[in-house]
């Protein structure tokens, strides 16, 4: 298989924040103080009581939407069928680019490939909706489409978006996304 | 005689035949008989007419010979065939001469020759074997042996007899000269065994460097480039061990060894820089490396425009890492063996090869930069490679680069190309340094005048104009290549270099984040570059700006963090920072945020601080008064020390300090302590007024100070003591005053007795058996209690059990023998009893790596003494006994039991429980199964380490504990907690990737992938995440790696 983009151009990927040195007290090192005085404070709780303060407590503070974040989360670390890059070092996909409507459970990603006439943007389509496919409740509609203007055969690139089940028929083809999917586990 | 040559001929490989070698052997040692007569004796065999016959009496000579070389090897210190040593040992020049010829005479003999050579290296290390017969016997070699006719092992001996005639007759082999080259090269052609072709490129390299070759080096090079590139995938078990990257490296070092390979090698290499093998692209990339400079820069001339083609394709920033690094390597080689070719710098003409080899470079590099809007990183990587080879080289480019690129960026530029031009010219300045010196070399007269220098005002004004774009990227890169400027001679003032610190020290304190961690990264540079300037121009301002009212709260921190940081680059910066924060620390305030921020910043800056701080009295300057502040400051009519936060942090502060001290500083440290804390004499921190009660009593106000207490306390060393203080009235007036004196049931009341426990166990685990043994005499009454004879409140029952528990765990800690271990069965038979299940849930303190939760009291890094093996004793020790009552109770009690082992289990080293696994099993299900929420956690937390590190364990049942797993994720029923959720996520997830056969999960790939449906909308972030991994993760298992 020829390259079609032999040189593309590798965009710095802003670095998840590195732990910085300095935290304020009341920052530092909180859960395990509060873990110590939680079962410190009360040592003769009988086992069971042990839940309560826990669950409670997340499932009101830790109830959240699913967001566009969190979308590109997923997908970002995809490898490009062609390089040994991400699809977020070669811009092809940006978290600007993804919309998430709750009430209509709608995602939609854009992704831009990396040269007009990149005949892998297909490919890089197929890859980014089995990926959402796996990773989100079946409740959402996913769209993908190729960024208005990014590409030569915008259309059909587009329009193969309902081909997915007969694509995964094709062992060689699921054996390429699978590869291209594998480096996005254990990332996020 | 005649029996014992009978017998080995007979048969050699017998016991019998190798004693009777053996034995000739002794004898020929002894002078019973000489080799001639063994000669005579072996005479018939010798001249048989089956050449098996003869083989074998050549093979008693030769062993004998070789035995004879290793009893008495020759005298190392005489020169080599020193012509007055005659005998060594057994041996004497005439008979060596009359066995030189035998051994020539007999070559043709097939069947021999294996015997032959190893006769004629014995003879050889014998070092009698004069330079004629060492020249005769090469000839008969070379003439008689085919060697690539005979098995690898005949072979490799004939290598090593050329290698010894090599080294131990060289002129004699000169002589040979062409002669011995050709009829090695004939006898090496050919060869595929890599020990063998690793020794034969050994000599070619020998031969390169001591033979005149100028009439065979086309012939050697056609002998070692036919291996090139070398592929070779090792044997398993191979016995020699030779890998692939040994052979790369010695035949790249005979490619290497004469400039005289020049001209013949460089079109093989380029040919196989277009080579479709990304191996052997890589091999040849750094083959070209080590060459270059050997081979010259006028062999490449021929070949440069398309060794310059081959390489650009290599460094393209879509090739792998290892790629790109490789051909930017061979450029900076190529580069570096054209400088030393070329005439001087000034008369660097247009023609000149390295000119046109550069000017390729720069013609692409400029392009890109000029005319792209968004330069790509490889272009910098290859002016870098070309500009730092030589001085010639950078002068070169520099004079034809740096001009046009200050120039595009008059006006507007694109921020990513800004950005870009930034960092190359900051390469540029970085390489300078190189050639023409920094600041600190100012007078070396001897350098020549940096190129460069002309343009320093135009440096100066972009790098400092970038400072305040909007965009982070300019930033960056403009910062790193001020820092690059400053550092050089000349080119920034001093009043501009003020500026440029000052400009660090403004943004450390109020940009971004990002761009602070790049300052952050310059200033840890800087401070150990020119440590002087940091102190001067930025720690005091940070100081101040920690205490600036008028500062935003971000600012503060900032000035906070940079300290910190700072102070761990460097000794110099810490020794000031310390006790200026311990100064601000004393300034009466009413800001509780700065109190806790200094303290913080203290400790954070002696955690993991190995040594002490040079030239700091620590006790004088850290200790005592942070220990006053803390008892005497009142911010907004509240006392510090009712500050949890606070107290926390000082103790870890103080735990930090105690460990990096040796046990005569720690005696004192903690005498002021325990003074002023224990018995209530606050002399030494300059209190005069006793306070109500001493800090260490139950009811005290003052008693959350008793984490500093044991901070101090848990971290002595043992040979250290507390001074003037009795410990046996000490320890049980502590058991007195926590239990016994009716404390109530709160977080600090708690906080208190368990820092209170804490000590205690630290003291007796690290103190004689006497004042254990007093100890438990004394407190007799708290066994009583647990144990039930007498009825307390059931919170001085459950203070009773912790305390003892960590007794218990303090002294199975120091001695793991049967009467500790006995303690720890009675607790287990305490488990079916009421309040069984609190002596469980605290089980933990029993094997727990830090049992305090991050404090590390009674560990290693407290210096608490520890057998070896202790977990592992206490886990065999104890797993019996809580099966057993696992499976003797009802399902109510049955929990309890698997609580208290679920935490020995969490602890142990993962081979202890693979041993048991098959009784565990059942009760890892049961505990997955199980309501009790605490119980199902530490469960999967030992499923998922067991997953990790021994996954067949579970491989037998995996399905029951996908099932359960499966049940734990919540699915649809929001059930269980969190943490139970996720931790079940991250097990499933880990499942698809271990080494269980794919056949047994295979099957239950379907049900995992629907059952993590449910788990995808759960409604905590965590939770979906972790699901959208393990789903992930089952769909990528397919049963091929």
């Amino acid at each position: 298989m020829s390259k079609d983009n032999l040189n593309p151009t590798v965009f710095a990927v802003s670095a998840t924040p590195t732990l910085r040195r300095f935290k304020p007290l009341h920052l530092q090192n909180q859960t395990q103080a509060q873990k110590a005085f939680r079962l410190n404070a009360r040592p003769s709780i009988a086992s069971s009581d042990f839940t309560d303060s826990d669950s409670d407590k997340d499932n009101e503070e830790g109830i959240s939407f699913i967001d566009e974040q969190e979308v590109f989360q997923l997908i970002r670390n995809i490898n490009d069928p062609e390089h040994p890059l991400t699809l977020e070092q070669l811009h092809v996909v940006q978290q600007r680019h993804i919309t998430v409507d709750h009430k209509l459970s709608l995602i939609h990603v854009t992704f831009t490939p990396t040269i007009p006439h990149c005949s892998m943007a297909t490919l890089i389509g197929l890859c980014i909706r089995v990926q959402l496919l796996r990773c989100l409740p079946q409740r959402f509609k996913v769209d993908i489409t190729v960024e208005e203007g990014t590409h030569q055969s915008e259309k059909s690139v587009n329009k193969h978006k309902e081909r997915v089940a007969a694509a995964m028929e094709n062992s060689h083809l699921l054996e390429v996304v699978n590869q291209c999917l594998s480096t996005a586990v254990d990332k996020f | 005689m005649a029996e014992l040559v009978n017998g080995y001929l007979n048969d050699p490989e017998s016991t019998f035949g190798q004693k009777a070698l053996s034995e000739l052997g002794a004898r020929v040692v002894d002078r019973e008989i000489t080799l001639l007569d063994l000669v005579r004796l072996a005479g018939g065999a010798l001249t048989a007419a089956d050449p098996f016959e003869r083989a074998k009496a050549v093979s008693l000579l030769a062993g004998v010979l070789a035995g004879l070389t290793i009893t008495s090897p020759a005298p190392t210190v005489t020169p080599i065939n020193a012509p007055n040593i005659d005998r060594v040992g057994a041996l004497d020049r005439r008979t060596v001469a009359v066995l030189a010829q035998f051994v020539r005479d007999r070559l043709h003999d097939t069947q021999s020759v294996e015997d032959l050579l190893r006769a004629f290296q014995a003879l050889l290390d014998s070092r009698l074997v004069s330079r004629n017969d060492a020249i005769e016997t090469t000839r008969s070699i070379f003439k008689e042996l085919n060697v690539q006719n005979f098995s690898q092992n005949v072979r490799f001996s004939a290598y090593r007899v050329f290698q010894s005639l090599l080294s131990l007759h060289l002129d004699g082999m000169k002589i040979l000269g062409d002669n011995f080259i050709a009829g090695f090269l004939v006898a090496m052609d050919g060869e595929k065994d890599p020990r063998n072709i690793l020794f034969c490129f050994s000599i070619v390299k020998f031969i390169i460097f001591n033979f005149d070759i100028s009439g065979k080096f086309e012939d050697l090079f056609e002998a070692i480039y036919c291996y090139f590139p070398i592929t070779f995938r090792p044997p398993p078990n191979d016995p020699y061990g030779i890998t692939s990257k040994d052979l790369k490296l010695q035949l790249r070092n005979c490619f290497a060894a004469t400039p005289l390979f020049g001209k013949l090698a460089w079109p093989i290499l380029i040919e196989k820089l277009s080579s479709t093998s990304e191996n052997a692209k890589l091999d040849a990339m750094e083959t070209i490396t080590a060459c270059a400079p050997i081979y010259g820069g006028e062999s490449i001339r021929k070949n440069l425009d398309e060794l310059w083609e081959q390489l650009l394709e290599e460094i393209l920033d879509s090739k792998p890492e290892v790629q790109r690094l490789a051909a930017l390597q061979a450029i900076t080689a190529v580069t570096y063996s054209l400088s030393t070719s070329s005439t001087s710098v000034s008369l660097l003409s247009s023609t000149d090869t390295l000119a046109k080899f550069l000017d390729n470079i720069i013609k692409y590099s400029l392009a890109d930069l000029l005319e792209g809007t968004a330069p790509k990183e490889s272009v910098r990587h290859l002016l870098f490679a070309a500009i730092k080879a030589t001085e010639p080289s950078f002068y070169y480019v520099s004079t034809k680069v740096v001009k046009p690129i200050l120039q595009s960026l008059i006006g507007a530029v694109a921020n990513e190309s800004r950005a870009a031009k930034y960092a190359v010219l900051r390469d540029f300045l970085l390489n300078s340094k190189t050639f023409y010196g920094d600041s600190t070399s100012m007078q070396d007269d001897s350098l020549p005048q940096n190129p460069l220098l002309p343009f320093k005002e135009e440096f100066f004004q972009n790098f400092s104009s970038a400072l305040s774009s909007k965009n982070e990227f300019v930033v960056i890169s403009g910062l790193r290549a001020l820092a690059v400027l400053s550092t050089l001679a000349e080119f920034m003032s001093d009043h501009e270099v003020e500026w440029y610190f000052q400009t660090l020290l403004g943004i450390a304190i109020n940009e971004p984040k990002a761009i602070i961690d790049v300052v952050i990264e310059i200033l840890i540079e800087e401070a150990n570059f020119r440590v002087d300037k940091v102190l001067t121009y930025v720690v005091p301002q940070l100081l101040e700006a920690c205490t600036l009212a008028s500062a935003s709260e971000q600012a503060v921190l900032n000035s906070f963090e940079c300290l910190v940081v700072l102070s761990d680059s460097s000794h110099n910066v810490v020794s000031v920072v310390v006790p200026a924060l311990v100064q601000i620390l004393q300034i009466e305030t009413q800001n509780l945020e700065q109190v806790r921020n200094v303290i913080s910043a203290l400790e954070i800056i002696f955690v993991d601080r190995k040594l002490p701080i040079p030239q700091l009295d620590v006790v004088d300057v850290v200790v005592i008064p942070t220990l006053r502040t803390l008892v005497t400051r009142k911010i907004d009519d509240v006392w510090l020390y009712t500050d949890v936060l606070v107290i926390e942090s000082v103790s870890r502060l103080f735990s930090s300090v105690m460990r990096t001290l040796d046990s005569r500083t720690q005696e004192l440290l903690a005498s002021v302590v325990v003074n002023s804390l224990f018995k209530g004499d606050m002399t030494d921190l300059g209190i005069s007024e006793k306070p109500e009660l001493a800090v260490a009593d139950a009811k005290s106000a003052l008693r959350n100070v008793s984490w500093v207490l044991a901070a101090v306390i848990c971290n002595l060393r043992p040979e250290a003591s507390i001074l003037n203080v009795d410990i046996r009235s000490m320890l049980n007036y502590f058991v007195q005053t926590t239990i016994f004196n009716g404390t109530t049931e709160d977080a600090e009341s708690n906080g208190y007795a368990f820092r209170i426990f804490e000590i205690v166990a630290s003291i007796l685990n690290k103190s004689n058996a006497e004042v254990v043994a007093d100890f438990l005499a004394d407190n007799n009454r708290l066994f009583k209690i647990i144990g039930g004879q007498e009825k307390t409140s059931l919170r001085i029952h459950s203070l009773v059990v912790v305390l003892l528990l960590w007794v218990t765990r303090a002294l199975v800690m120091k001695r793991s023998s049967a009467s500790e271990l006995a303690k720890v069965t009675e607790f287990i038979d305490l488990l079916k009893n009421e309040g069984g299940d609190v002596i469980a849930s605290n089980f933990y303190i029993l094997a727990a790596d830090d049992p305090s939760f991050g404090r590390g009291t009674l560990t290693k890094s407290a210096f608490a003494k520890t057998a070896l093996l202790w977990q592992q004793k206490q886990f065999k020790h104890a797993l019996p006994l809580l099966v057993a009552g696992f499976n003797e109770h009802d399902n109510l009690s049955k929990s309890v039991y698997l609580l208290a082992l679920s935490h020995l289990m969490k602890y142990v080293a993962k081979s202890v429980i693979l041993y048991e696994i098959k009784n565990l099993i059942p009760l890892l299900l049961a505990g997955l199964a199980s309501k009790n929420v605490q119980l199902t956690h530490t469960i999967l937390e030992v499923i998922q380490t067991l997953l990790k590190d021994a996954p067949q364990a579970l491989a037998e049942h995996i399905e029951s504990f996908v099932i359960l797993l499966l049940q734990l994720t919540g699915g649809d029923s929001k059930s269980q907690s969190v943490d139970v959720r996720v931790l079940a996520l991250k097990c499933l997830g880990q499942i698809p990737k271990t080494d269980i056969t794919f056949n047994i999960l295979f099957v239950l790939k379907p049900r995992v992938i629907s059952g993590l449906q449910g788990p995808l909308d759960d409604g905590v972030k965590v939770v979906r995440k972790e699901a959208g991994n393990a789903r992930a993760k089952w769909f990528l298992l397919l049963g091929k790696n």
